[in-house]
């Protein structure tokens, strides 16, 4: 759980350029409480094809908006994929979208935040 | 709602962010306040309407996923309380037909989309659309003189000769050189100014005043005309005719008498019209249609693609020339779904044996591939916006006399990856 996720740093330097650091802190602390509650919601309904969906299209961008590149693409697939497949199927996608985000949540709270986004 | 103030001196205006994800609206907030705008977020449609409903915005961001709403019923909301001059930015996170179907969609209801946006956001294009809007001030001087506007004011202005025509050159694809003309109708009044024919002409055609107003912009077109064709071999002048004249069977023996009084040959002039106008009346349509072409007048299907009847009108009607309107040219760089629609007119066209114009051709990179798709004229901005008969004669002339003089020119423009055409002046 402590490896780092998958992570354009580019993204995250250019929104730290428009922004600047606080700002940019800000919404990163936002997304991380904001992804965690998203989150949490899909694995207590994972077989919700409808809320994993709608859950889903959120975090893809979101988690793009800040160069979590795998993230964004596992949300992206349980997305187009929440409406197709199996039950079983979907609550194993959701929890491998669950573990990315514990990876790129952590990554965030130790690396990227004390940094100052420096690292960026 | 949250309010996020702006980090400069000097206001933009009010922003409007709509976005049920926390972080997006953040991310637009922050960057609109620092842009200049005072800034309101609203995480949902009913925040959102209940805010557009208490007070107004210059510019508005708009998620197309809100939940259990979506963003087009909230463009419905903006349009029927008439917020035409708010500029909005439209962001999807859905795929890209989506996003401009629903562009298209707000353009239908008269509403200032500013930029079409595609998530995860791109942060250069939000800012130059949250940058782009137009003017509060001259939104507000064409609202004034629209109030102005009545049906009265329009007769009076037939009546005493205000109406004019500007020509837009229409430029042959292969060659460069100029092989016609569209006349336009103008209104430039001593009391109001410039009026729009956004404005007028609906109004003309509600109040039965576009009989009088046909006439007087044919004749009008074929006199000053007269000079452009004479100059210039194979040049046509097209003229628009509206429904109201289509039901009246003597149309052809008029425009052959003002031809005759005006020594225009009549394989100069181009009758332009809607689909929806030929179709109003089919039979009466196909009566006036095939006389002007015995005649030898030349006929358009204009605005092509825009109507309910594009393929009856294409199949019943005599017409020899086809215009793509200008909705699917505008943009068809960037837009597949529109080049899709452009390739089917063109192999329509050619199976008909018409001629292919494509209207709003407004930059070198719609000229490529309207030309790529087949198209054998084109018109637009990227050429010549319409100009008064003094300025349009000579652009026409020097336009002309460029090309023939530059026969190197003309064989690149033929290649696909040639230069559009344009010339310099």
């Amino acid at each position: 759980m402590t490896d780092a996720p998958a992570f354009d740093k580019s993204v995250l330097r250019q929104l730290v350029s428009e922004l600047g650091a606080e700002d940019t802190a800000e919404v990163l602390t936002a997304f991380v409480e904001d992804t965690q509650r998203k989150v949490d919601l899909m694995l207590a309904d994972a077989a919700n094809a409808a809320l994993i969906r709608q859950e889903a299209h959120g975090i893809k961008s979101s988690a793009a908006t800040f160069g979590f590149a795998r993230l964004s693409a596992l949300a992206l697939e349980l997305e187009q994929g929440a409406a197709v497949v199996a039950s079983d199927q979907l609550r194993h996608a959701t929890g491998l979208l669950g573990q990315e985000f514990q990876r790129t949540s952590h990554y965030v709270r130790s690396v990227l935040l004390p940094s100052n986004l420096e690292i960026a | 709602m949250r309010v996020i103030a702006r980090q400069t001196t000097e206001s933009m205006g009010r922003l409007l962010v709509v976005d049920d994800d926390l972080v997006q609206r953040s991310i637009i907030g922050k960057i609109g306040a620092k842009l200049g705008y005072d800034t309101v977020t609203a995480s949902s449609f009913e925040v959102a309407a209940g805010l557009l409903q208490r007070g107004a915005f210059d510019v508005m961001t708009l998620d197309l996923s809100l939940g259990e709403h979506d963003g087009v019923e909230l463009l419905r909301i903006v349009a029927d309380r008439g917020l035409h001059a708010m500029s909005i930015v439209i962001i999807s996170g859905c795929d890209d037909r989506i996003l401009n179907s629903t562009k298209r969609f707000a353009n239908g209801l008269r509403l200032s989309v500013a930029a079409g946006l595609t998530k995860p956001l791109d942060l250069d294009q939000l800012r130059d659309a949250l940058q782009s809007r137009r003017s509060a001030a001259a939104v507000a001087a064409t609202d004034q003189t629209s109030a102005n506007i009545t049906p009265e004011r329009i007769a009076t202005a037939i009546a005493r000769g205000e109406l004019c025509v500007e020509f837009q050159p229409k430029v042959d694809i292969v060659s460069g050189r100029v092989v016609g003309a569209e006349a336009l109708a103008r209104w430039c009044a001593r009391d109001l100014g410039i009026v729009s024919p956004a404005v007028f002409i609906p109004m003309a055609e509600q109040c039965g005043l576009m009989p009088a107003m046909t006439d007087c912009i044919l004749s009008s077109a074929i006199a000053q005309g007269r000079k452009l064709i004479e100059r210039n071999p194979g040049f046509t002048i097209a003229v628009n005719v509206s429904a109201a004249l289509m039901s009246d069977l003597a149309l052809p023996e008029r425009i052959e008498d003002i031809l005759r009084r005006e020594q225009v040959p009549a394989h100069a002039l181009i009758v332009e019209m809607t689909e929806t106008t030929a179709m109003a009346d089919v039979d009466r349509a196909i009566d006036i249609l095939v006389r002007l072409r015995i005649k030898n007048i030349g006929a358009a299907i204009d605005d092509f693609g825009t109507g309910y009847s594009s393929l009856a009108a294409l199949a019943r009607l005599p017409f020899n020339e086809l215009k793509i309107d200008q909705c699917f040219v505008k943009g068809c760089e960037t837009d597949d779904d529109m080049m899709k629609i452009i390739d089917a007119s063109v192999g329509l066209a050619r199976a008909f044996n018409m001629k292919v114009v494509a209207e709003g051709v407004d930059s070198p990179e719609a000229l490529a591939r309207v030309r790529h798709a087949g198209c054998d004229i084109a018109q637009g901005y990227f050429f010549a916006p319409s100009l008064k008969l003094a300025r349009a004669e000579n652009w026409v002339s020097q336009r002309n006399a460029f090309v023939a003089q530059h026969s190197l020119f003309v064989d690149r423009s033929t290649e696909p990856n040639g230069d559009g055409g344009r010339l310099a002046g």
